[in-house]
């Protein structure tokens, strides 16, 4: 009888790891479960949503006629600035950093971080903005050649630089000045509330889904030390002196040790929630899955620097002090 | 070389294998000691035993089951350079532990483990199934078609990672790099069982190996049963393999280069050869996680890169060894 090797080697197979599994079936699930990440839940983790720092209502003053008139927001945020300024109708098209309701219609032009040089001319825009980030060069130069008028925007890692790119993109398009104002008082309204809001946060910014380590450390320069910094806490990584997202060892983030978890929603999600989150070999050993402190803000909103940093800033205050209490 | 062999036939081999292996397992317990005292954390009993053992631990297993592996590979289907990764075993390992993902079921769990061996087996079928002719199977169509099922593999686990936010903390080039930072114990608990038994068939189907060895024609002749043996040996391959990768990615070379360093010292006998590179691939694997641990703290390496970094050019010598050997290929 002629025995077909790869349908035997299936069946063995098979029958030998059933066996296994139910031997050691107890153990699966300790990094599985799916922990709702639900701001209705108590306090772990604190989710700080989309919603919940609101945007701003934009500014009113009708454009000059010559300000551009179909934009494409490829800088990091920037359709959400260019929204508050009141040009939400001339966005044409954005990135998906940029995600204020008034622009919602306006269709993503990149894919993961790649622009599409096809998709933005097909908007035939009159103004293309972008900053450092924006990428790959090819697909850029392409924009130019094709006769776009491309603006390059400063990039805004604290609340600080969020003036100065709201004073370049509000020239770019060509806004009113005193929308331009507006919206910069906007960036800068919290730092009076902030200076007497004192908390014992000391936060570690982990960026859960990078290299082959386990751990990209929001350090210097991430822009999440920022927001720790001006919401009045300790950002650890950039307190040693780390830079910007380093693939840290489990064992470096024990030394750190956070008694705060500072993460985006949906890298929270991918490691199966808190419960997965204080899980992982280094989480596990911090004073922060000791008194279970997580604070997780969605994905866009964290670092995407614009009228909303100034309230993500004092919500991610309070959230350090409910989690002092 | 006449006084070399002199000395060498003085200790005959048996003896020579014994006192290699039990070499190999004081440098191995040296390396293991070593390892656990060594690190950025503090050495509290914590971090001792809730970081490094289980990752160590994980370098072990892993280590011995890849060498041993390679050893079935080779042996099985007759080819030098066959190793997990090469033949496409590990690519269909982490698919399978990337599908369990996406359909729920966490990483470092027994499930997910049965995941990675179905995606091994899956992978390894295709190959020896296209790689047969007349009951032989083909050195280098094993390779090519190894290659093809690795791009296929690693590109399918690339679109489900990117297109899900299934990842958890393994990314694409976590799958393809390797690394033990996310081995703990139930990781280790979860592996641990498909390496047992793999092992046990690997020890077991190792004389029929030895008969294989001299050619199919020859093992009919001996007695042994071509296909089955070869289905025992390719299926506690994929046993060694698969559960592995669902908790630390793929590792290259291992596999391959660690038999062979065996072989140069110990002979081709193929217990001796499994249970002797089970030791040294284990010795490795820590070493080399070491260094990915503390090489240039507290950044992190892959330790696929760093064995990749000294398998790669051991394993071209390998290509041109064996290629001047059997005279050339087309």
């Amino acid at each position: 009888m002629r025995i077909r090797p790869a349908l035997v080697i299936v069946a063995l197979a098979t029958l030998l790891v059933t066996a296994c599994s139910q031997s050691d079936g107890p153990v699966a699930d300790t990094t599985v479960s799916s922990t709702q990440v639900d701001s209705n839940q108590i306090e772990t983790p604190i989710v700080i949503t989309n919603a919940s720092v609101p945007f701003p209502s934009p500014a009113t003053e009708p454009w000059p006629a010559e300000s551009a008139q179909r934009i494409v927001a490829l800088a990091t945020g920037s359709g959400e600035i260019v929204a508050a300024l009141g040009g939400a109708d001339r966005v044409v098209g954005r990135d998906e950093t940029s995600n204020a309701p008034d622009i919602s219609e306006a269709p993503i032009v990149t894919s993961g971080h790649s622009v599409s040089a096809e998709q933005v001319i097909a908007l035939q825009p009159d103004l293309v903005l972008i900053d450092a980030a924006t990428s790959p060069v090819e697909a850029i130069d392409q924009l130019r050649s094709a006769g776009i008028n491309v603006v390059e925007i400063p990039e805004a890692w604290t609340l600080s630089e969020v003036a100065a790119k709201t004073q370049a993109i509000g020239t770019a398009v060509g806004a009113p000045e005193s929308s331009i104002r507006y919206v910069q008082e906007l960036a800068t309204g919290s730092e009076l509330f902030l200076s007497e809001q004192a908390t014992d946060a000391r936060v570690a910014f982990l960026y859960l889904r990078g290299t082959s380590a386990v751990y990209l450390l929001g350090g210097v320069g991430s822009g999440a030390d920022s927001l720790i910094t001006e919401s009045g806490a300790v950002d650890v990584g950039a307190e040693s002196g780390l830079t910007a997202f380093t693939p840290l060892t489990a064992e470096e983030l024990v030394n750190l040790n956070p008694n705060t978890i500072l993460v985006m929603t949906k890298g929270l999600e991918s490691v199966g929630g808190a419960d997965g989150l204080f899980n992982l070999p280094g989480v596990a050993q911090t004073d922060a899955a000791a008194g279970q402190r997580v604070v997780a803000v969605d994905d866009t909103l964290l670092l995407s620097f614009g009228p909303r940093t100034s309230e993500l800033v004092t919500a991610l205050n309070s959230a350090w002090q409910r989690l002092d209490q | 070389m006449n006084q070399q062999s002199r000395v060498s036939r003085a200790i005959d081999r048996p003896a020579r294998t014994a006192l290699f292996a039990a070499g190999l397992v004081v440098i191995l317990i040296l390396a293991i000691t070593l390892s656990l005292f060594t690190g950025a954390a503090a050495n509290e009993s914590v971090i001792l035993w809730n970081i490094r053992a289980p990752r160590i631990l994980a370098a072990v297993i892993v280590g011995a089951g890849l060498s041993v592996a390679g050893v079935l590979l080779q042996g099985a289907l007759r080819n030098p350079l066959a190793d997990p990764a090469l033949v496409g075993v590990s690519a269909g390992a982490a698919l399978g532990a990337v599908i369990g993902a996406a359909v729920g079921i966490g990483y470092n769990s027994a499930l997910a483990s049965v995941f990675a061996i179905i995606g091994a087996i899956v992978a390894m079928a295709v190959v020896v199934w296209i790689a047969r002719t007349q009951g032989r199977i083909e050195v280098v169509t094993v390779l090519l078609g190894g290659i093809a099922i690795t791009a296929f593999a690693s590109a399918l686990v690339a679109i489900l990672i990117s297109t899900s936010d299934i990842a958890g903390a393994r990314s694409v080039s976590f799958w393809t790099t390797g690394s033990f930072a996310l081995a703990n114990w139930s990781g280790v608990i979860a592996m641990a069982p498909a390496v047992v038994v793999g092992l046990g068939i690997a020890l077991w189907v190792a004389p029929s190996l030895n008969v294989l060895s001299l050619g199919d024609n020859a093992a009919y002749a001996s007695g042994i049963e071509v296909r089955k043996t070869r289905v025992w040996a390719l299926l506690a391959a994929v046993l060694l393999t698969g559960a592995g990768v669902a908790v630390v990615g793929i590792i290259a070379f291992v596999g391959l280069l660690v038999p062979h360093a065996v072989r140069l010292i110990i002979g081709p006998a193929h217990r001796q050869l499994m249970l002797v590179s089970a030791i040294a691939g284990a010795l490795v694997l820590v070493l080399a996680d070491t260094v990915a641990r503390i090489a240039i703290s507290p950044v992190e390496l892959p330790v696929g890169a760093v064995t990749a970094i000294v398998g790669a050019p051991l394993f071209l010598l390998l290509v041109a060894r064996t290629r001047s050997r059997q005279g050339g290929w087309a």
